[in-house]
């Protein structure tokens, strides 16, 4: 059974239908890259999968269940985690506690097992050395670094990562690209449960 | 600031609070009854102000109704005391009760509004609050009214006073409401540390910086914040009956007056460190200094203290206490979940969730 499901989805803003009738599954293991220019409507389609938008018509199937009208709270409870184009760092937290607020939320992590289950996720994302500061003040490849690590900390089944790499540098790039196989090598190998990453590329990033 | 020196600063900070704490507990013993009296206006505005701290500061509700639950409070324990014939301290825990009630259809109404039109808002419904109590006619109608002779001197716990402290009955019930006060106070000041720590207080403050990124981790605003809007409910119904336990008299523009139960607060806290848990202590001892230093020049101190509110407003907006921990960088009571320090790898396993990437 394809673990995302969606069948004949729209969202119109006003008169500017931007998504028509999107249809397409995705199945356990399974890695689908979203591509088109500005304003193709890649976020919006990523914001209807997650809830942070309501689709117009349309049905949208996690493990086959119909999530359509769940909220984005309950969707991240179900297994969806998401990065956001522009990086929206929780501010006046610490990195730290960025992930620790997914972690006990979104993640359900028990609070004995959240600190390493969070510093776990900040090694491997190459925070840990910046954890107990201020998210706010984070430069770009350290903010996107972290929406990475925030929606890994909702242990998430699907991730939807969007335009991740968007406005770095061609050696960043590569390094965050780096980071992102770190998670998907050792964990592949390890359990049956998957998470698919959906990298929405626009023509600006390469 | 090395680690040493706050630590030493937090422990003769905490040695100063026990000991400020028992003096106040033991203050009835020695203390003429006018301070006994002034600190009870005290101890109930810093109880507002922590309540309207919590739902502006940490929840991003800035109300300007909160009257509401004051008024509400004072006139379900005149009804309980007059109405209902029960002990005025039964009748401050239904005040409580009660304004807690009031604030689940309050938020229901109120919740579909932001910014601006949530603060309009609160104070549309407490002005409909404040006009029904003025409808209800055995309490007095418009004109209010006031609690029997001898109702606190019946009350639980005021001959008890009396003979301990060898004074009047009237300075017997001074002394228990003023207790009652400091221990509100307290547990109120221990309960939002606790809170703010939390689980939940931690999705708050991610709400506070992000509502959207908040979602989409899963935390629920709504949930949240309705959470504290009733909490804070709770809290002010209960100041607000004591408070008119003390006053004896209620009417409905006194006990719904949003210049005395709400502007006050709102400069109290803003003076003292919006967001910030010692922010109210600190605005509060402000308000009340500037009172006693200028008691001679009549109001005057309420222009001083709207000055100063503005010049806050406008150079040091987080307030006294926010200003003091950013320039020192000296939080006695930090908020902040600090990381785990950890040595080598982790003997965790991988990650729960696998993922694949193209
Ligand atoms: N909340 C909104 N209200 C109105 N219009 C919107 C909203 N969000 C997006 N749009 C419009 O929908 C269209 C698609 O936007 P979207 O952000 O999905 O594009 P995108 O493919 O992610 O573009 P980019 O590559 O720039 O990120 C754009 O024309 C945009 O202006
Ligand atoms: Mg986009």
């Amino acid at each position: 059974m394809p673990i995302l499901t969606l069948k004949a989805v729209s969202k119109s803003f006003g008169a500017l239908k931007v998504t028509d009738d999107v249809s397409f599954d995705l199945s356990d293991g399974e890695a689908l890259g979203i591509i088109g220019p500005n304003g193709a409507g890649k976020s919006t389609l990523f914001n209807l999968i997650t809830g942070n938008f309501a689709a117009d018509s349309g049905q949208i199937f996690l493990d086959g269940r119909d999530v359509t009208r769940d909220s984005a709270m309950k969707r991240c409870e179900s297994g969806v985690g998401r990065s956001f184009q522009i990086p929206q760092p929780f501010g006046r937290l610490s990195v730290y506690e960025n992930l620790l607020v997914a972690a006990r939320f979104g993640g359900t992590v028990s609070a004995a097992d959240a600190p390493d289950f969070c510093m776990d996720i900040l090694e491997r994302t190459c925070l840990a050395p910046q954890a107990d500061r201020e998210a706010v003040g984070l430069p770009l490849l350290q903010r996107k670094r972290l929406e990475l690590a925030r929606a890994m900390a909702t242990r998430p089944r699907i991730i939807l990562l969007d335009e991740i790499a968007g406005g770095l540098t061609e050696p960043e790039c590569r390094e965050l690209v780096a980071t992102i196989g770190k998670f998907t090598l050792p964990a592949r190998r390890s359990s049956g449960s998957s998470t698919y990453c959906m990298p929405s590329t626009a023509s600006s990033s390469a | 600031m090395n680690l040493s020196s706050l630590a030493t600063g937090r422990s003769s900070v905490m040695i100063l609070s026990v000991v400020i704490v028992a003096t106040l507990f033991a203050l009835p013993f020695f203390a003429p009854r006018t301070v006994i009296q002034d600190l009870f206006g005290v101890l109930t505005l810093l109880v507002l102000a922590m309540n309207w701290n919590m739902l502006a500061g940490f929840a991003g509700l800035v109300s300007v109704g909160q009257q509401a639950f004051v008024g509400i409070g004072a006139y379900a324990i005149f009804a309980a005391v007059i109405l209902w014939g029960l002990d005025p301290l039964v009748g401050i825990l239904i005040g409580g009760l009660v304004a807690a009630l009031f604030a689940v259809p309050m938020a229901f109404f109120t919740f579909r509004l932001n910014g601006a039109y949530f603060a309009i808002g609160t104070w549309v419904v407490a002005d409909i609050a404040r006009l029904a109590a003025g409808q209800w006619k055995a309490l007095g109608g418009g004109t209010g009214t006031s609690l029997p002779k001898g109702t606190t001197k019946d009350m639980f716990g005021v001959d008890a006073i009396k003979h301990l402290l060898d004074v009047s009955t009237a300075a017997a019930t001074d002394a228990l409401t003023y207790w009652i006060a400091l221990v509100l106070a307290l547990v109120l000041f221990v309960a939002s540390y606790l809170f703010l720590r939390s689980r939940i207080g931690l999705g708050l403050q991610a709400i506070r910086d992000n509502a959207n990124a908040a979602r989409s981790v899963g935390v629920d605003p709504v949930r949240i914040k309705a959470a504290i809007f009733i909490l804070s409910g709770l809290g002010i119904g209960l100041c607000g009956a004591l408070m008119f336990l003390q006053i004896t008299r209620v009417t409905p523009d006194a006990a719904f007056s949003v210049i005395d139960w709400t502007a006050f607060v709102i400069f109290v806290v803003v003076i003292g460190g919006i967001g910030t848990l010692p922010g109210p202590i600190v605005g509060v001892a402000v308000f009340y200094c500037l009172q006693r230093l200028m008691a001679d020049y009549g109001t005057v101190y309420l222009i001083i203290l709207g000055l100063l509110g503005i010049g806050i407003m406008l150079f040091a907006r987080r307030g006294l206490w926010g200003t003091f921990v950013d320039r020192t960088g000296l939080d006695l009571l930090p908020l902040r979940h600090m990381a785990p320090t950890r040595s080598g790898p982790s003997a965790l396993p991988p990650l729960p969730a696998t993922q694949t990437l193209a």
